[in-house]
């Protein structure tokens, strides 16, 4: 039995507020960058961390944490964007953000609103490796898939971004 | 042109919702239901709820020798639902004595800053549309745990949508109900958090004599099936429960399939076009859950009634959203509870407590999306979810699955 193994099985809850806690941020960047609204990002953490708890006696020392953890907030960001009312929601632009950009906001802007028109998985791959600044292996766990297809991944979105806003430069 | 089709947008939500939230539609009442939407900002979604909430009140005009209202509240700003405005509609409620209970909210976020400050009042909400886990638990993975969103340590909040989780019990209950000891091979294409799903699926397929024979866990964007479905054929399996998403071409499975293997899923393709395009010819046949129960194709004798009801009274709304006939049952229960209470008050206008009481006591209540009785958590304790197949290249509406007993 590993140490964790150990400490989950004598107290099981601290030991997942131990593992998780330090991941929330990250979580909730993620699921941010994935639904651009705060409170409902909020919600998809808090979800995600239910069922992160429900799925912890699978959890394995030795593995990525923040791969598995950020995977299930994919997840839950991935079936919040189903939901119809969400995209209602999405459509209904906040009007303060439409009001006067600068320059500067207009291009923040623009960069919104072209990654808003991404698939799911290009997007999610843009905002692991971007917004979470997260190494290529690591967005491929949370892809499920290898590091040259995470890599691959992250330029094809790069390259559909690159269309809508011309000034997209990255390192993919 | 953004801006034009902006003004034009919001020209729209004005006058829609000019007439939906305000002041009590009958400000002569002496007993009022409130209701705390994102009005204009879901427009789609809520406005036929607040109209089925007004039904429900025309339906029900007085309750023993008192007048019945309702008052419908916006927390929508610039569009989205915000704790802030919120807050400030239930207070405006719990300050009309005349209130005796709310419809509401809508969003789970939305119940975190709403239950605390109705609690110690105490009154009642009820949600047609909430689902997060951690609004009825008090576990440690919850931020904010059900029991610290109480501060009185009773119960004020109930809800009638199911849980996601639950979604592997529906096809399980469906499959053990259609076929004769099912054998299942699944592909979970969501890590952890499909094994929770499958967790329930094989529980539930177990107790009713199925049996899942083999599973396996593919990379979310596999196109390439053929040796999944070898393995399944070789173990004998009739169905394949595919944990994955339209977006990540799940339905691509079926297209590789026997057409007389079963193809089964959850709302990660129920209902969507782009799985029917990637199923290809082989789409027909394909079945999924949805978590909400969608009245307008229920058989039910109270689901045809309030479906004709509400398109009597309202003709000129053109679509209904998911929760529309949920929360109409909502505002029936409501009423119902306050009923009962008016009873227990020997015909004198209740208490919030005793109206909050005879809600918590509701049970067996026959809505036009199921039938109804809540838990010591506020949860109903008998969901129901909606399941689809495709025929003839369009998903319809199959059967509801009756959960009892499943909160997990």
């Amino acid at each position: 039995m590993t140490a964790l193994e150990v400490a989950a099985e004598a107290h099981p809850d601290r030991a997942f507020e131990d593992l998780v806690a330090p991941l929330v941020p990250a979580a909730q960047r993620l699921a941010y960058g994935m639904l651009q609204n705060g409170h409902e990002a909020e919600d998809a953490v808090q979800e995600a961390t239910f069922k992160a708890w429900r799925a912890f006696p699978r959890f394995r020392e030795g593995s990525n944490a923040r791969a598995w953890f950020l995977t299930i907030v994919a997840n839950e960001c991935r079936q919040r964007r189903r939901n119809r009312w969400w995209l209602i929601a999405r459509q209904a632009r906040p009007a303060a953000e439409e009001a006067a950009p600068t320059q500067l906001d207009e291009e923040a802007m623009d960069l919104r609103q072209a990654l808003g028109k991404l698939p799911a998985q290009m997007k999610l791959a843009i905002v692991l490796r971007y917004y979470l600044d997260l190494p290529f292996d690591e967005v491929g766990r949370v892809l499920g898939v290898s590091e040259k297809a995470a890599k691959a991944r992250v330029h094809r979105a790069l390259v559909r971004l690159r269309v809508e806003v011309p000034e997209v430069n990255a390192d993919a | 042109m953004r801006s034009v089709l902006l003004s034009a947008s919001i020209g729209l939500v004005v006058a829609i919702t000019a007439c939906q939230s305000g002041p009590p539609t009958t400000p002569e009442a002496n007993i009022l239901i409130g209701s705390d939407f994102p009005i204009s900002g879901f427009f789609g979604d809520t406005v036929p709820a607040a109209q089925a909430i007004q039904l429900a009140v025309e339906q029900h005009p007085t309750i023993g020798r008192f007048r019945l209202g309702y008052w419908s509240l916006d927390d929508a700003v610039a569009g989205v639902a915000t704790p802030e405005k919120g807050i400030q509609n239930v207070s405006q409620m719990i300050d009309d004595s005349r209130v005796l209970g709310v419809i509401g909210p809508w969003v789970s976020y939305m119940a975190r800053d709403e239950i605390p400050e109705t609690n110690g009042v105490p009154l009642a909400l009820i949600s047609p549309a909430t689902t997060n886990s951690c609004l009825t638990r008090s576990v440690p993975a919850c931020f904010d745990r059900a029991d610290k969103l109480r501060p009185s340590g009773s119960n004020n909040f109930f809800r009638i949508a199911p849980p996601d989780l639950l979604q592997g019990m529906a096809m399980a209950r469906y499959l053990t109900a259609t076929l004769r000891n099912p054998l299942v091979a699944a592909i979970n294409e969501w890590g952890d958090d499909g094994a929770l799903y499958l967790d329930s699926f094989e529980t539930e397929l177990a107790r009713n004599g199925g049996s899942l024979v083999f599973s396996e866990e593919l990379a979310p964007g596999t196109t390439q099936f053929g040796d999944f479905l070898a393995e399944a054929s070789r173990r004998g399996a009739q169905v394949v429960y595919a944990l994955g998403s339209v977006d990540d071409q799940i339905c691509v499975a079926r297209r590789q399939m026997s057409a007389d293997m079963l193809f089964a899923g959850t709302d990660g393709f129920t209902g969507s076009r782009d799985c029917l395009k990637q199923a290809g010819a082989n789409a027909n046949g394909m079945v999924g859950t949805r978590g909400d129960v969608d009245a307008t194709l229920s058989t039910s004798a109270a689901a045809v009634k309030a479906v004709r009801d509400y398109h009597q009274r309202f003709p000129r709304t053109g679509m209904q959203g998911f929760f529309t006939f949920a929360t109409y049952d909502c505002a029936l229960i409501l009423i119902d509870a306050i009923q009962r209470a008016v009873d227990a008050n020997h015909g004198g206008i209740p208490t919030r407590q005793q109206v909050l009481d005879a809600l918590a006591q509701t049970r067996g209540f026959v809505g036009a999306t199921g039938t109804y009785t809540f838990n010591s958590s506020g949860d109903a304790t008998t969901p129901l979810m909606t399941l689809y197949k495709v025929v003839d290249g369009k998903w319809v509406y199959q059967s509801r699955v009756d959960l009892s007993s499943g909160q997990g």
